[in-house]
Order: structure tokens, then sequence, then C-alpha cells
């Protein structure tokens, strides 16, 4: 039983890495091949605010924060929005060479080696019935739930997160009514990235962070995202625990190495068997 | 020779087409018409293969085509154009041609990357000046669609879709867009793909054309026929006259 | 039938003998073929997403399916490594038609994704399955490799080999360009509406090519493993898919010379920038954001560009 805990700790990093993909491609339809490079890029962040210029935690975690904003937002600004007559290929192959930039980036500033940091919170170790979680696993579910409540929220109350679902309704029509649709593109990468960040922080102390991390993060991401169904905000988060769940056990089963390719052939069942995801509604087509 | 019968269609729980009926008889000019939103392109679209129906049954040449892939209708002589242009910018006007006789003839891959059938090509370059010919945009044969006026490309439309020499041919408002000119041009292209044994129909919101060109007239209303006939018949008929005018009650 | 661009293929074909003529050093001979390995896999890529509209990020997958099926069935079986990398061919045409029969049916980021994901459960494969495969450090000796009796050892003979089948690839590509074949793919990529609608089977199209690309690709890698003497899984990740999709968007999706010119582009420039490796991912990334931001045809449709500028004046 161990594995459902293991499972749910990896799981909550995948479900902060596909509510990612979600906003993104909930508010511009498309899929950002560099979400995972945004976990990558907050592992390494973190790292260098705490070690190297040894800010305390919190100011650390806010800077991170708002580098994070900063940097979807350059993002959006930089590859999305200079594409000229943008088609699905187009705006595929743009992500993907952001992504490549960003690891390249991340291998120039950081180098190649793995980089931890010290533990947030003390060692313990929780027992639970048929299994134990570290403290500090428990903070990663903890934190990515937290994070996953209030951006529900914000999306629910606030008037700019009203905005960001008018857009996913009707882009055009959201546009005749006010509502800034390039700032709120600009603004959900922020958001992702931020999303992003946010997972490499709590990550970091466990599992270390090494330059070329972010393609697995993201591509077991976009499994989650699919999984649970494309779009679907609980659906991203459902499918993140499942998927990670699912791997735990898959990996009790069979020799790890072969963890890896579980999360693929997740997304090629769910892909073949069930597009839409266990959780998410298709949008009607029109010829 | 085509024939809709009970045909009905449901988007959700809207009945888009409701238990259609009629026949478009071999030789003939039909028209389809009525307000917008009658489920005109729809039909369209279902007989082509491109919408799956709920009820009904659609023969052509009395086989039954129902919820047949397009391309294989095709295959079985129906052509069709687009009310929307579904042309390829960066081809000239005699390379989307190829599009119209390829699925037809189905060339031989290999054969013809090693050019073992220069024969074959040359049969079909020449259909393509023929058809050209035809609709009269010969001279415009090596240009691109984005510097061609958009009268040329409706009638790249027919001639990309009458050079597999199809039995019957759907256009989707082929007047709409055009000027006096080009429409009379296109009366005389219709009156002589008619000569050529072609059946013909089409959904048309020109009135004028309409009565010049077609022999039977079928008017649709929310997914329902409500008058069919000839074009007099049907100008005359109550219904239609409140279709298109309004209910003056409500 | 258009006419087929001899320049083009007359320069190719000089530019082959010029580089063996002029090239002693070894190491450079290497990186020439090399790049005629790349071509040929960048140019299938090409022939996928730039005719036809199919996004596949799996290619190094069939690129490592041909270079291991070959070297294991001619090691344990003990046949003619030529007859087997023809197997490995035929093998990963048919695994591209099984894996593409349900993919293809998707479009866009969904076929992305699928075929990344076939990639990678290939490349964890390879990994993993050492009784086979070797594990992660592969097969080191691989048997010598001999073409109807002539025995082909060393960058020499190896030149000319790659370069005969590359440049009857490139003959064959370009006949395809000019045949009826390459507009069927466009019209299928423009409007699958209209070309359905024209009684052409899509799906059965889509697949065919995806099929066959894979084979050519597997033949290449079946090549190419005899011509390293040893592969491991490294040479087949998903980091190689991505350098084919670079050097065909750089060099000009839809063309011949498109993935050729990105092939020589991008295998050359690590060797230009040996002081500087770090950077080479960064620039990589950069020419392949640049290209599709403002470089719509690529390098190949500025090179048009600029001849028909001077034409012009």
């Amino acid at each position: 039983m161990q594995f459902i805990y293991s499972g749910i700790t990896s799981g909550s990093i995948f479900a902060l890495v596909a509510l990612g993909f979600n906003i993104i491609y909930n508010t511009t339809g498309i899929i950002n091949f560099a979400q995972g490079e945004f976990v990558m890029i907050g592992g390494m962040l973190i790292y260098t605010l705490l070690s190297i210029y040894g800010f305390p935690f919190l100011v650390a975690a806010l800077l991170a924060l708002s580098a994070a904003l900063l940097l979807g937002a350059l993002f959006e600004r930089v590859f999305i929005k200079s594409v000229r007559c943008p088609n699905e290929i187009k705006l595929i192959t743009i992500t993907i060479a952001a992504s490549i930039i960003l690891r390249g980036l991340g291998m120039v500033i950081w180098g190649r080696n793995s980089l931890s940091v010290d533990p947030y919170i003390p060692y313990k170790i929780l027992k639970l019935p048929a299994g134990t979680l570290t403290s500090n696993s428990l903070l990663v579910i903890i934190v990515s739930l937290i994070t996953a409540f209030s951006l529900s929220l914000f999306f629910k109350r606030s008037s700019l997160g009203k905005a960001f679902r008018a857009c996913y309704d009707d882009k055009v029509a959201a546009g005749i009514c006010g509502v800034d649709v390039s700032k709120i593109r600009m603004l959900a990468f922020g958001i992702a990235a931020l999303l992003g960040v946010i997972a490499g922080i709590v990550t970091t102390p466990i599992t270390y962070v090494t330059y070329t991390d972010g393609i697995m993060t993201g591509l077991k991401g976009f499994a989650a995202a699919i999984l649970g169904g494309l779009g679907s905000f609980w659906g991203g988060v459902a499918g993140g625990l499942l998927l990670g769940i699912f791997e735990g056990f898959f990996a009790s089963v069979f020799p790890s190495g072969y963890k890896d390719a579980f999360a693929f052939l997740v997304i090629l069942a769910v892909l073949f068997l069930r597009p839409k995801g266990l959780f998410g509604k298709k949008k009607a087509e029109r010829l | 020779m085509l024939q809709i019968k009970n045909t009905g269609i449901n988007f959700g729980g809207v009945k888009a087409l409701d238990n259609v009926n009629f026949d478009v008889p071999c030789g003939s000019i039909t028209a389809l018409i009525g307000p917008n939103g009658a489920g005109k392109t729809t039909l369209f679209n279902i007989i082509t293969g491109f919408l799956k129906i709920n009820t009904g049954k659609i023969f052509f040449e009395n086989e039954n085509i129902t919820n047949t892939q397009p391309y294989q209708i095709f295959a079985k002589g129906i052509s069709r154009t687009f009310q929307n242009l579904n042309l390829i910018p960066e081809l000239s006007l005699k390379e989307n041609l190829l599009l119209g006789i390829i699925g037809k003839d189905k060339p031989s891959a290999v054969k013809s990357i090693l050019r073992l059938n220069g024969d074959y090509w040359k049969k079909v370059y020449e259909k393509i000046e023929y058809c050209m010919e035809i609709t009269g945009i010969s001279e415009w044969s090596a240009k691109k669609t984005d510097e061609v006026p958009y009268g040329i490309l409706k009638y790249l439309e027919i001639a990309r879709a009458i050079i597999s020499e199809p039995k019957m041919l759907l256009l989707d408002e082929p007047a709409a867009g055009l000027n006096n000119v080009e429409r009379e041009n296109l009366m005389e292209l219709i009156k002589f793909l008619i000569s050529k044994n072609m059946t013909i129909f089409m959904v048309e919101h020109d009135m004028n054309f309409v009565s010049n060109l077609a022999d039977n007239v079928i008017c649709l209303n929310y997914g329902r026929v409500i008058a069919s006939g000839s074009y007099r018949d049907v100008r005359n008929n109550e219904e239609v006259i409140k279709a298109y005018l309004g209910d003056s009650d409500a | 039938m258009k006419k087929i661009n001899y320049p083009f293929l007359i320069f190719i074909l000089l530019a082959l003998i010029a580089a063996k003529l002029l090239i002693k050093n070894e190491y450079y001979l290497s990186i020439v073929i090399f790049g005629m390995f790349n071509a040929i896999n960048a140019s299938c890529f090409n022939i996928l997403l730039g005719y036809t509209g199919i996004i596949s990020l799996g290619q190094a997958a069939f690129y490592g399916i041909g270079a291991y099926f070959a070297v294991i069935v001619a090691a344990s079986f003990g046949i003619n490594p030529v007859i087997a990398i023809i197997l490995a061919s035929v093998f990963s045409a048919i695994a591209a038609f099984i894996v593409g029969y349900p993919t293809l049916k998707l479009h866009g980021h969904y076929l992305a994704m699928a075929t990344l994901g076939f990639g990678m459960i290939i490349y964890v494969l390879m990994n993993e399955m050492d009784f086979i495969t070797g594990g992660p450090s592969g097969f080191l000796d691989i048997s010598k490799f001999s073409f109807l009796g002539i025995s082909i050892y060393g960058e020499h003979s190896f030149y000319i080999f790659v370069a005969i089948m590359f440049f009857i690839f490139t003959v064959l590509f370009e006949l395809f360009d000019k045949s009826y074949l390459s507009y069927k793919l466009k019209f299928i990529k423009e409007s699958e509406f209209a070309s359905k609608s024209f009684g052409i089977n899509i799906f059965k199209t889509k697949l065919l090519v995806f099929s066959v690309t894979a084979g050519i690709t597997a033949f290449n890698g079946g090549i190419y493993a005899y011509y390293s003497g040893f592969i491991s899984p490294v040479s087949f990740n998903f980091n190689y898919s991505i350098e084919l999709l670079t050097m065909a968007i750089v060099g000009g999706l839809g063309t011949v010379p498109g993935g050729i010119i990105g092939a020589a582009v991008l295998t050359a420039l690590p060797e230009f920038m040996a002081s500087i490796e770090d950077y080479e991912m960064i620039l990589y990334g950069c020419f392949l954001a640049v290209t599709i931001i403002s470089l719509p045809g690529g390098l190949t449709g500025l090179i048009k560009r600029i001849f028909n500028k001077n034409a012009a004046n």
C-alpha cells in the first residue's frame, strides 16, 4: 500500500503541471510543450536564492514566484504573440523551440549537475495505515492542494478569473464585452509558469533538479491532463493524482526502469479509448 | 436519381432536419431554397456523407448510400462545390484542379513517381485544359488562387467538381458573390452541363437565377420541406411566402 | 507532372563528388556521412509534416528500431546485414502501421503527444530490455558490413555507399515532389474536408505515408548501425526527434531541399562552435524560433527569394 502514498506525492506534482497545461489550453488553445521547463526553472531558482544568496525561505519563495509570473508573461510575448498567422503546428513547434531554449539556458546557468536544497521543514516519518509518509512529501501534497483550491477560487470568484472563463467560452464575445483577451493570454502563461515554479520549489528538496528534468515532468503532467480530460480543472487534479498512484503501483509490480514508459502507455490508451479523458466534456465541433 | 426518404438529423436536442422527402430526377436542375438556417447545407453534407442521419434513407441510382463515407459517395458519381471555397492558396488554379480527378482515377503511385504513365497524365492535363476552357478561366490557369478575382474562384470550384465527369453535381450557392455578367455566364455553363447529361442539384438564394434555371424547386424551412414543384407553384405557396416574409400574425 | 529540378539534382551530385575529392580528413568525412543520415531522416519528417501535415515526434524511435532490429536479427540468425536491414525496414513499417492505425485519427497536439509517447516507450524498452538490446550501453561490436560481396569498411568506402544511397533517395524524393502525390498530400494537409469530398481516403493515405517514411527511416537506421559500429539508446531519444523537427523546419517545410539544407546546416553547426559547446542547445532553439516567427519558408524559402530578386533585377 506504500505505493499509494508515494503515488499521491508525485501525483500532486503532476496535478500542478496538468493545471498549467489546462489553463493555457483553455485560454489560448495551445499545448505548451515548455510547461515542464517551468518546473525545472522553479527548482533552479529556489536553489540559487537559498543556497547561493542565502535568503530566508519566505523571501526566496516570494522572489521565485514573482520571477515565475514575469517569466510566463515574457514567454507569451516573446514566443507566442510574435507568431504571425498562427496555426496549430506553428504553435506546437514554437513552444518546442521555447522549451529547448529554456533547457539550454538551464544548462548554461546552472550546469549539468543535479542540485538540491535542504528540506524546508524538519524531517519526520509519519506512520499511516499500511505505509509511511515523510513530512516533506506531506508538504508537497498540502501545498499542491492549497494551490489548486486557491486557483479554483480565483477563477470562480474574482472578476479577473471570470474574464478567464469568458475567454474559454468564447474569445470573440469576451473581447466584445470588454475583456482584454491579449492580457488574459499573457496572464495565463504567467499563472502556468507560477504553477510550474511552485511545483519546482516543493519537489527540489526531495528529488533534486537537473536541467533535463523538464521533459519528463512536462510529459507526465500532460498525461495527467489528458487522463483527466484536457481543459477540465478538477479533471487535471484528479488525473494527476490517479496517474501518480497508477505509476506507483506499476513501479511496485514491474522493474522500476519501466516506470517512465507507463505515463505514455496511459497517454496512448486514453487517446485511443476515450480522447475526452475521464472527466472531460467534449466541445461540440462543427464542420 | 437521388431520393431522400424520411430523412432526419438532430444536433443535440435540435431537429435540424425532420422527415425530409423528395427526389431529384435524372437530368434535371433541382434547386433547394429556404431561409438561412433552414438546413440546406446540412442536407448537402448529409448527401456527401459528412453527417450521419438519425432517421431515414438516401438512395442514389436506386442504391442505398445512407451513412456512406464521403470518399465512397464521390466514387459513385456525386461531386460538389462549397459555400466557403475550399481551395489551396499556395497552388496555381491548374494545380488545384488536380484534386478533382485523382480521387476518381486513383493513378498508381509507383508508376507516377517513376513517370511510367505519361500518357495518362497527358490526358489528365487535356481534361484540365478542357474544364478550364468551358468554365472560362483558361487565361488564369498559372495564377495562384489569391491572385485572381473571387468570381474566377467560383468557376474554379465548378471546374474542379466536373473534371471527374460526375453523374450528379451539387452546387452550394453557385451565384453568391458573382456580378451580373458572371451570373449570366454561370447560367450558360449550367445549361451546357445539363446538355452533357449531368444532373444538377443546387442550393441558391437568388430567385431570379432559380426561376431561370430550375425545373424543380424544393423549399425548406426549419428542417422541413414546406413546398415543392415548379418555381411558379412554390413561389405562390402560402407557407413559402410566410417563411420568407415572416408571419404577419406573429 | 511538373518539370524535374535537374540543376538541383546535379548540384547535389557534384557536391557529393567534391566532398569526396576535397575532404581527406576522416573526421570531417564522418561528419558529412552523419549529415546525409540526418538529411534522409529530416526529409522523411518533412514529408510527414511539410507535405501531409502529420506531426510525428517519434521519428527517432523508427530510426532506432531499424538499427536495433537489423543488428539483432543479423547477429542472432547469422544472415547478411543487407537482408537484415531490409527486414528491419519492413518491421518498422509494420510497427508504424500498428501505431498509426489508432493515432492518425488524431490531430495536432494530440497526435504530437501520442507519437512522442510512442517514441518514449521505445526508448525505455531499449534501455530496460537489456537481455535483447544490451541496455543503456547498447551493442559495441557490430559485425562488418558487405554489399553484393564488396566489403564496406572505414570512412572512405562508407562515404561512397551512403552517398549513393543518399543520392538515390534525393532523386526519388524529387520525383515524388513533382508527381501528383505531393499535391494529393498537400490537399489533405490544407483541407481534409475538400479532399474527402473528392474521393480521397485520407486515413488510408496518411497511414501509408506514415508507414513508408518509417520504413525509410529504419532502413537508414540499419545502415547507420553498421557504419558507426556501435549503437546505444541515447542516439534514438526524444532529443533526436526534436533535432529532426528543427532541421526540417529551419530548412523549409514542404520542399525537397528543406530537409537537406536544414540537416547540412545543423549537423555542421556544432563543429564550428566547439569552444562554446554549451550554447549549442540555446542556438538550436533560437534557430527554430526565429524560423517559425520570421522565416515561414525556412532557409529554402529565403534562398528562393534571393534568387528571384536577382532574377528580377
